[in-house]
């Protein structure tokens, strides 16, 4: 059974320090814009082109076009919806094996204000045909699937977050597109994305089976439309409910596309997710304004489950 | 056809290329950021023999490769463009890869219209260009004074083209885009220059077409009636010698 540990580590941090080995590793060039995240190594072919989304989607895809492989690191809030049409046009229609890592991610952005929140990009990257779309349950997962990214025959978006998030216990090793059940469950599933939800969808199990009601938990760590069918088949065959869980406005988002590949079993589903714009304020205070803390969760599934229509 | 100088120049005298390989490594490379422009690039990949003359023809015809804007379909076209504002981001990136290959690297030249200017992401290129010391950076604009509904200067900002590029802090030459032995010898020295270099090129829309030169209306036209294309074909000057037009060239 997975467990919380203990400590939190940042997905942002973990992406950070191992950034420089595995981009020497892999050939990759890597693209940033002036994030301040990113500690360049010798040797690395390392691009900071300043404050300029737009032109670093486009540097990437340039010299991807010459068979050099790029990571473009970017604040979420910035790239996924200002150079939207780059990733659209230059990465994801010719297949460009270019991954755009979006961090700041979610709400995590927090007292930054809603100018960098970034709680559309899982709809926006989820609208483009081919582009594989990664958000890790923890900082371990970052690492694994950053690799992986770096790797893939095609474009990837991979979204982290700001600060410390938690890190679990008996988690496996992810593989891109994989779903991993990581509590099983025959009444609800919950599917859930990020370090924050999946903690969150553990708990909000644990107050379902007091309730009476066996949960199961499935960490969804890739979210486009072309993994979604896997989290479909991985949904228990006897659950009567679907419960999507997301740091990210729930139109468009990974709730939206397990939704759609689960429809044709005639599941209901009930989408939880982040409704409207956040107002400025620490993460934690705005994920519990958005409703996604275990008390409000719960209520909100046992009233679902309950619902005799 | 404003330029069509400008790709003669460039596909016949100025770059390395290689109709049999297109992707060859070390080839010059050129990119359309003016994708409406097309159909003259189609023309003078057929030149080239990257493409065959009777291709030409099937333009926008059912299963063509030949689009209203160039495609990677087709042989010698490096990127999908006609959304503007993306060709000097994606040159930045073609640029830098030539130079990973060594000392002397091929050339990246992007051709851009001056409607295009308006798009501020070519000015977000132009400064990472800079910044990246793009020596081999080679930005070609034509500037025909007209866009799709009317002169550049009505629609939106009439500041001096070259004057931008200059104060981009790029190596700013300016030239008669229909001259074809001065586009030579500019392009001759952009490419023994570092730059990034930017080539301002005057010159008239639809130019060699008397019924349409220098008028917005012929940013698209159709010749789906016998009677356009009589007119048109009445106004057409015969092939003459570069410098020879009498239309005037545009403000640059």
């Amino acid at each position: 059974m997975l467990e919380i540990k203990p400590e939190r580590v940042s997905t942002r941090a973990v992406f950070a320090d191992a950034l420089p080995e595995l981009a020497l590793r892999h050939n990759v060039l890597v693209v940033d814009t002036d994030t301040g995240s990113i500690k360049p190594t010798p040797g690395m072919d390392y691009l900071n082109v300043g404050i300029a989304e737009n032109a670093a989607v486009g540097l990437a895809a340039g010299a991807e076009h010459f068979g050099q492989r790029a990571l473009v690191c970017t604040f979420a809030a910035f790239s996924v919806s200002r150079a939207f049409e780059f990733i659209k046009l230059d990465v994801a229609y010719p297949r460009r094996r270019v991954c755009i890592v979006g961090t700041h991610a979610g709400a995590s952005g927090g007292w930054l204000g809603p100018t960098h929140h970034a709680t559309e990009d899982l709809a926006l990257m989820n609208a483009l045909p081919n582009m594989r779309v990664v958000v890790p349950a923890d900082a371990l997962q970052a690492v694994s699937l950053l690799e992986q990214c770096l790797q893939y025959d095609g474009p990837t978006y991979l979204r982290l977050g700001r600060k410390a998030s938690p890190v679990f216990e008996g988690l496996p090793e992810p593989e891109l597109g994989v779903p991993q059940q990581v509590r099983p469950g025959r009444d609800v599933a919950l599917v859930a994305t990020g370090p924050e939800i999946l903690a969150l969808a553990l708990d909000v199990a644990q107050g379902l089976a007091g309730a009476g009601y066996s949960a199961q938990v499935i960490n969804a760590h890739t979210v486009d439309p072309e993994s979604a069918g896997a989290v479909g088949r991985a949904v228990d065959a006897q659950c009567r409910w679907l419960v999507t869980l997301e740091e990210a406005w729930t139109s468009g988002g990974m709730g939206a596309q397990v939704a759609s590949a689960a429809g044709a079993r005639g599941i209901r589903w009930l989408p939880i997710g982040v409704t409207g714009f956040l107002p400025p304020g620490s993460h934690a205070s705005l994920l519990e304004a958005s409703g996604l803390t275990p008390d409000s969760v719960l209520r909100q599934v046992l009233t679902f489950v309950s619902d005799p229509k | 056809m404003s330029a069509v100088e400008i790709l003669v120049a460039l596909f016949f005298h100025t770059m390395r290329v290689d109709s049999a390989d297109p992707g060859w490594k070390q080839r010059d490379v050129f990119v359309l950021s003016k994708g409406h422009a097309a159909m003259a690039l189609y023309a003078t990949l057929a030149e080239r023999k990257f493409i065959s003359r009777e291709e030409v023809a099937t333009f926008c015809r059912p299963g063509s490769r030949l689009a209203t804007h160039g495609n990677v379909a087709v042989p010698g076209v490096e990127f999908a463009t006609g959304s503007l504002g993306h060709g000097l981001a994606l040159a930045n990136g073609t640029s830098w890869a030539q130079r990973q290959a060594g000392e002397t690297p091929a050339h990246t030249y992007v051709l851009l219209g001056d409607g295009e200017l308006q798009e501020g992401t070519v000015w977000e290129a132009a400064q990472v260009s800079r910044a990246l010391r793009a020596t081999n950076l080679v930005a070609v604009v034509d500037v025909n004074n007209f866009q799709q509904t009317g002169s550049v200067r009505e629609v939106s900002d009439g500041a001096p083209v070259a004057d931008r590029w200059a104060g981009f802090g790029w190596r700013t030459v300016e030239v008669d885009g229909h001259d074809l032995a001065a586009l030579c010898s500019v392009l001759d020295e952009a490419a023994g220059t570092p730059g990034p270099t930017a080539v301002v090129c005057r010159t008239v829309k639809a130019r060699g077409v008397g019924a349409l030169a220098g008028r917005a209306s012929s940013h698209f036209v159709r010749l789906d009636t016998d009677r356009k294309r009589a007119r048109v074909r009445a106004s057409m000057s015969p092939a003459g010698p570069p410098g020879t037009t009498k239309e005037e060239g545009g403000d640059a």
